[in-house]
C-alpha cells in the first residue's frame, strides 16, 4: 500500500515543477520516497493516461460513497482502480489492507461500469481513445567523433532504406535530407540496445534539436564556440561532431550541479571531452571580455517545453485542464517570466566582443518564447549598435519549409526575410518535437560561413 | 424447439419453472402434461428437478441461475437446498443469497456470460452473482422497469425484451449482452416476458396462450431452429396451421 | 422442520410454538412466546434484560467467544449427501457438544473461583466492625438488665416522669434497629455475591 500512498501525491499535486520523471527520481534521491521509483513512475504515468476514464468509473460505481467507512483517499482509489482494471494482471500490488479490500469488494461493479463506459464510447479498449503520445520517428545522429556516417550506415544496413519520412516503419531507415549524418527509424526499433548506441557511436537526438548546431555551422580550427546552456549535452556533442573534435574549441556552460554530471557523462560517452571544456557555473555571470576568441554561440535556455510531448497527461493532470492554453493566467505569467529570462541570457551572450553568429533556440511552440524574444533582441538599442541582425534564409537551412510566424514580424519592413531567419517545427507533424531556432549574425566574418549557405561538410551522404 | 405448456391453468410457465443449459427446475404439483413438456426434450440431456423454493411453487421467480450456478433466496429451507444439491450436477454451484429483494428471478436476468440486475441490489449480492454464475453484472432497467428478470428473457443466442423498450435502450442492452435483442410479447400480448416463458440454447417453453407470430419471433431470435431465412416463414406457416386447425 | 431459536431470548422454538414476524424488508423474526414478542414490540433491548441469552453473553456470564460455538451456523452453500460425511458429522457433533459442555463447566468454575474467600473476607470485616455481634449473650443480658432497672425506676418514681431514663431507652432502641439493618444488609450482600 506504500507504493500507492506515495504515488498518490503525484496524482493530486497540482502545482509542481519539472517533469514527472524528474520529480519522482528526485524525491527518491532525497529519500522522500521509499518505494521503487521505477514502479512509482510506471504506475503514475499509466494512471494519468487513463485518468479521465478511471474518474468516470469511480464516480459511476459510487465506490467512494459505498466505501465511506474505509476512508480511501480519492487519489489512492484512482491508483487502485487503475491497477485492478487497466493492468494486464489486474492485481493490486499490496498485502491485505482495508483500502485494497474495499476496492476488491466492489470489483464487479467497477468492471461493469468499465464495460458500460467502453460501450458508451463505442470502443473495444480505451487505448483507442488515448492519443499516441510518442515520438513518431526515432532520430539518431552518427557521432562523427567516434565513427563515421558510412560506418553507421553499414552497421544498420539490415534496415531497408526509405526515402520518405512518411514511409518509416519497423525495419526501415531514413537518411535525413536536412541534417547530415542524421537517421530516422521507427520508435519500436531497439536502438538503445544496439552496440553502436552503447559505445557512443550514435547519439539519439531529435531532428529539430539538431538544427541549432547545424545552423551555427562553425569551421573546425577557425571558430571557437560557447554552448550557454549545455546540459544534457546533445547539442554540445553535435557541435563537437561538426568541429571534428578540434581541441579546445567548445566551452559548455551549465549551472545546475546535477545536470553538469549528466553533461559530463554525455560528453565522455561521445568521446568529445577533448574539445569540450565544461564550466560549471552561471553563464550570465561571465564577463564577455574574458572570451574574446569566441566567435559562435549556441543559446538554448530553459523554456516551457510546450513542444515536447510525452508529458501531456502529466501536464493535464497537473493543471486539471484538458488543453494547454497560452492565454491561461497561470501559463501567461510563467511564459512572461521565461521569456524575460530568455531575453536576458541571449542579450548577455550577444555582448561577447568576438561573437559573429548566435543561434537561439527553444523547444517551445509559443510565440512568446520564440519570435517575440527574437524581436525584442533585434530591437534592443545596445545590440543594434553592435550590428546584430537576422541571418538571411540562405544560411538557415533554406530548404526547411516551416519558418517563423510572419504575422509576428508585421512591424518590420520585410517580415518575410525576418521569418526566414527562423526555423520552426511542430510536434509530431514534423516528425519530432516542437522546436524553434533563430540565427543572428553581425559584421565581418571571421571564419563562420556567412557568405554562402552551409554546405555539406563531406560526411553528408548522397541523398 | 419451441413448445407451449400450461401450469395449473396458468400460462405463466416462467413463474413455475427455471430452464438453463445444464439443468431445469420445475415446481411441484403440476400436471403430467407440464412436466412432459420439459422431460420430452430434456429428459436424457439435463436433469429436470421437481422442487419448491421456500415451500412455494413460484420457483421461476425465486431463483436465478445459468449453466454454472444457481442462486436461491434466503427463505429457501435447508431441506430444499439439500434436495437441489443432490439433484443437480456437481459442476453447478448452489448458493443461498441473503438479499432484501428475495425474488431473485425477478431482479436477475442472466445468460452464461452476462447478468442484468435490479439497480438497488446489494453490493454483496452483486459479488455473489459474479462469483457463482461467472458473469459480468450490470445494473439495468428495462423500459423503465427495475424488475429486469420479469421483463426480459435472454439466452446465449438472443433475447426478448419488454415490447415498449425504446430502440436506443435495445441497442444499448444488446451491446451489453453481446446478443441480438428484439422487443416482443408472449402469451397473447403479455409484456411480462420473463414470467411467460423459459428458454435455453435449444428449447423454449412458453404459455399455452402464446400465438403463432409470437412463437415465430421467439424461435427466430433465440435461434431455436437452424434459422435459414425461409425457415422462419416455413415454421410460421406450420405454427399457424397448428393454431387454427 | 427446523428448530429455530428465539430472536429475543435465544431459546429454542419447537414446531407449533411461538410467533413469527416478517418485516417488510424480508427479515424474519421468530419469537418463542408472547413475552418475547411483546418485549420486542416495546423495543426492549435484549441485552439489557437479565433473562435473555444476549444479556448473559454480553455480561460475561456465559461462554460467548469459543470455537465450539461457531459450528452451529447457517450455511448458504450446501454439500452433496454423503453417508460417510453424515456419519462423521454426527460423531463430530457429539464430540463438539462434549467439549462445549466441558468448556462451559470450566468457564463457570473459573467465574465462581474465589467466591468463598471473598465471602469470608467480607464476613470477617463485618465482625471486626461490629464486635458485639459475637457477644450476643452479653448484649441480651445487658438489655434485660437495663429494662428491669427501668421498670424499677418507673415503679419507684411512679407518678413523676424521669426524662433521663426515657432518653436512655430510646437510645437503646435505636441501637437495636441499627443492628438489625446491618444484618439485613449482610444477607443482601451475600445473595448478590452468590448469584
Amino acid at each position: 500500500m506504500l507504493l500507492y500512498k506515495e504515488s498518490s501525491q503525484f496524482i493530486e499535486n497540482k502545482s509542481r515543477h519539472g517533469s514527472l520523471q524528474n520529480q519522482i527520481f528526485g524525491m527518491y534521491k532525497h529519500k522522500k520516497l521509499k518505494s521503487n521509483p521505477k514502479h512509482v513512475f510506471a504506475l503514475v504515468s499509466s494512471t494519468l493516461k487513463y485518468l479521465k476514464f478511471i474518474k468516470e468509473i469511480i464516480k459511476k460505481s459510487c465506490l467512494l460513497k459505498v466505501e465511506r467507512k474505509s476512508k480511501i483517499p480519492p487519489a489512492v482509489a484512482i491508483l487502485l482502480v487503475h491497477d485492478l482494471l487497466f493492468t494486464r494482471s489486474g492485481r493490486i500490488q499490496s498485502r491485505q489492507h482495508p483500502w485494497k479490500e474495499a476496492v476488491i469488494r466492489n470489483q464487479t461493479r467497477l468492471r461493469a461500469e468499465m464495460t458500460k463506459l467502453k460501450l458508451k464510447l463505442h470502443v473495444q479498449s480505451f487505448d483507442e481513445l488515448i492519443e499516441e503520445d510518442k515520438t513518431p520517428i526515432r532520430w539518431f545522429r552518427a557521432n562523427t567523433v567516434r565513427s563515421s556516417c558510412e560506418q553507421i550506415a553499414k552497421e544498420f544496413n539490415e534496415l531497408e532504406r526509405v526515402y520518405d519520412i512518411k514511409s518509416i516503419k519497423k525495419g526501415t531507415i531514413y537518411y535525413d535530407q536536412y541534417i547530415p549524418n542524421l537517421f530516422g527509424v521507427d520508435p519500436l526499433e531497439k536502438i538503445t540496445s544496439s552496440a553502436a548506441y552503447k559505445q557512443g557511436r550514435i547519439i539519439i537526438q531529435d531532428r529539430s534539436s539538431c538544427f541549432p548546431a547545424y545552423i551555427l555551422n562553425p569551421k573546425p580550427g577557425v571558430d571557437k564556440v560557447i554552448d550557454a546552456c549545455s546540459a544534457p549535452g546533445n547539442k554540445t556533442t553535435h557541435l563537437a561532431s561538426i568541429l571534428r573534435n578540434t581541441p579546445n574549441s567548445i566551452i559548455a556552460f551549465e549551472k545546475d550541479d546535477h545536470r553538469v554530471k549528466t553533461l559530463e557523462k554525455m560528453c565522455k560517452m561521445a568521446g568529445a571531452l577533448g574539445c569540450i571544456e565544461i564550466r560549471h557555473g552561471d553563464f550570465t555571470q561571465t564577463k564577455p571580455e574574458d572570451f574574446t576568441d569566441v566567435t559562435g554561440m549556441l543559446v538554448d535556455p530553459s523554456c516551457s517545453g510546450s513542444g515536447i510531448f510525452g508529458r501531456a497527461y502529466e501536464d493535464n493532470a497537473q493543471k486539471g485542464r484538458d488543453v494547454e492554453d497560452s492565454n491561461d493566467p497561470y501559463n501567461k505569467t510563467r511564459l512572461e517570466k521565461l521569456s524575460n529570462f530568455q531575453f536576458t541570457i541571449v542579450k548577455h551572450a550577444m555582448l561577447f566582443p568576438g561573437l559573429r553568429k548566435l543561434v537561439y533556440s527553444t523547444c517551445s511552440i509559443y510565440p512568446e518564447e520564440d519570435e517575440r524574444v527574437a524581436i525584442r533582441l533585434i530591437e534592443d538599442e545596445d545590440l543594434k549598435k553592435r550590428g546584430w541582425k537576422f541571418s538571411p534564409r540562405e544560411r538557415v537551412i533554406p530548404d526547411w519549409p516551416r519558418r517563423g510566424r510572419v504575422e509576428e514580424f508585421k512591424s518590420f519592413d520585410d517580415p518575410d526575410r525576418c521569418a526566414g531567419a527562423c526555423v520552426r517545427s511542430l510536434p509530431k507533424v514534423d516528425g519530432g518535437i516542437g522546436f524553434f531556432a533563430v540565427c543572428f549574425e553581425r559584421g565581418p566574418t571571421v571564419g563562420l560561413d556567412l557568405e554562402t549557405k552551409p554546405k555539406d561538410d563531406g560526411l553528408h551522404l548522397e541523398q | 424447439m419451441a413448445t407451449r405448456a400450461q401450469f395449473e391453468n396458468s400460462n405463466e410457465v416462467g413463474v413455475f419453472s427455471k430452464l438453463t443449459n445444464s439443468y431445469c427446475l420445475v415446481a411441484l404439483g403440476g400436471s403430467e402434461n407440464f412436466y412432459s413438456a420439459f422431460e420430452a426434450e430434456l429428459g436424457d440431456v439435463i436433469p429436470v428437478v421437481h422442487t419448491t423454493i421456500a415451500g412455494t411453487k413460484i420457483i421461476g421467480r425465486m431463483v436465478a441461475g445459468n449453466r454454472r450456478g444457481l442462486l436461491v433466496p434466503s427463505q429457501t429451507t435447508d431441506q430444499e437446498l439439500m434436495h437441489l444439491r443432490n439433484s443437480l450436477p456437481d459442476s453447478v454451484k448452489i448458493q443461498r443469497v441473503e438479499e432484501r429483494l428475495s425474488a431473485l428471478g425477478n431482479v436477475i436476468c442472466c445468460n452464461d456470460y452476462v447478468a442484468l440486475v435490479h439497480p438497488d441490489i446489494e453490493r454483496e449480492t452483486e459479488e455473489i452473482i459474479a462469483d457463482t454464475l461467472g458473469v459480468e453484472v450490470f445494473r439495468q432497467t428495462i423500459a423503465g422497469n427495475v424488475l429486469v428478470g420479469s421483463y426480459c428473457c435472454i439466452s446465449n443466442q438472443g433475447g426478448l425484451v419488454h415490447p415498449q423498450t425504446p430502440i436506443q435502450d435495445q441497442e444499448e442492452l444488446s451491446s451489453l449482452l453481446q446478443v441480438p435483442l428484439v422487443a416482443g410479447t408472449v402469451n397473447r400480448g403479455s409484456p411480462v416476458i420473463g414470467a411467460g416463458m423459459v428458454v435455453n440454447d435449444w428449447l423454449s417453453v412458453t404459455g399455452l396462450a402464446t400465438t403463432a407470430p409470437e412463437l415465430s419471433v421467439i424461435e427466430s431470435i433465440f435461434k431455436l431452429q437452424d434459422a435459414q431465412p425461409d425457415a422462419i416463414s416455413g415454421s410460421l406457416r406450420d405454427t399457424l396451421i397448428e393454431t387454427y386447425s | 422442520m427446523r428448530i429455530h431459536s428465539c430472536h429475543f431470548c435465544s431459546s429454542p422454538i419447537y414446531p407449533g410454538h411461538g410467533i413469527t414476524f416478517v418485516r417488510n424488508d424480508g427479515k424474519v423474526f421468530r419469537f418463542c412466546r408472547s413475552k418475547c414478542h411483546k418485549a420486542f414490540k416495546q423495543r426492549r433491548n435484549p441485552r439489557k434484560l437479565k433473562w435473555t441469552k444476549a444479556f448473559r453473553k454480553s455480561a460475561g456470564k456465559e461462554l460467548a467467544v469459543d470455537s465450539t460455538l461457531t459450528f452451529a451456523k447457517r450455511r448458504n452453500v450446501p454439500v452433496r449427501y454423503n453417508r460417510n460425511l453424515v456419519k462423521t458429522t454426527l460423531n463430530a457433533m457429539q464430540r463438539i457438544e462434549q467439549i462445549r459442555r466441558r468448556r462451559e463447566r470450566a468457564f463457570y468454575k473459573n467465574r465462581m473461583k474465589g467466591n468463598r474467600e471473598r465471602q469470608f473476607a467480607l464476613d470477617k470485616k463485618l465482625v471486626e466492625e461490629n464486635p458485639e455481634l459475637l457477644r450476643m449473650r452479653d448484649v441480651e443480658q445487658k438489655d434485660k438488665q437495663l429494662k428491669e432497672q427501668a421498670k424499677e425506676d418507673q415503679e419507684m418514681e411512679s407518678a413523676e416522669e424521669n426524662d433521663e431514663s426515657e432518653m436512655e431507652t430510646t437510645d437503646e432502641e435505636q441501637e437495636e434497629e441499627k443492628l438489625a439493618a446491618k444484618i439485613l444488609l449482610k444477607n443482601k450482600r451475600k445473595t448478590r455475591v452468590k448469584f
